[in-house]
């Protein structure tokens, strides 16, 4: 059974999502598949949690943005290494639908996009989760 | 008060951007090197701010 989930937003800063993956303690990589429960899903890059065997996919779209791939399966069925389905880890430090992971890219952007122009950043978390940027120009 | 940005992320990565103490088509083009590198091509919520005249500006700082 295949799981793979596409989230939402569209990347268009690959650096800007090197940058968000770090944040959590991830590497993204330049990979042709990542790993998930289906062998061999393409991918342009793969985003990798040190201990966890599931990858995010960096796919390319027919516009030329990125989409972000995962699947969350989990189940132990055996010692080998494939049998070991652990996306629910990609799911936990990343979030549902891989929330905090494009929640802390877009983040990146505006972080970006703000120094380059000079804009002062507040940030603040909201108590349900949402993020607020103030950008003031100085 | 000093032109500012408002910018929500949302728990998916969603962004909705908010332009403050701009006046008219300022507004827009102060946003749109956000909107740009973050790829998003929603629809423009207009405040009233937008279709103050520039001679109404004028006028509020005599």
């Amino acid at each position: 059974v295949s799981h793979l989930t596409q989230s939402p937003i569209q990347i268009k800063d690959i650096e800007a999502l090197r940058v968000a993956a770090a944040s959590f303690g991830a590497t993204m990589e330049a990979a042709k598949t990542f790993a998930s429960y289906e062998r061999n899903q393409a991918c342009e890059y793969a985003i990798k949690l040190p201990g966890v065997r599931y990858q995010v996919g960096v796919r390319k779209d027919a516009s030329g943005h990125y989409t972000l791939h995962h699947d969350p399966f989990s189940a132990d069925w055996g010692p080998r290494a494939e049998d070991k389905h652990d996306g629910g880890k990609l799911v936990e430090k990343f979030g549902s639908g891989l929330g905090k992971l494009s929640q802390a890219y877009s983040r990146a952007v505006v972080m970006k996009q703000a120094s380059q122009k000079g804009w002062m950043v507040q940030t603040k978390t909201l108590p349900d989760g949402r993020i607020r940027m103030q950008l003031i120009n100085t | 008060m000093k032109p500012t940005i408002e910018i929500i992320i949302g728990t998916e990565g969603e962004v909705t951007i908010e332009a403050h103490n701009f006046k008219g088509a300022s507004c827009e083009k102060a946003t749109k090197f956000l909107e740009e590198a973050l790829g998003m091509s929603g629809k423009k919520n207009r405040k009233p701010e937008f279709f103050q005249q520039e001679t109404a500006k004028q006028s509020q700082r005599t």
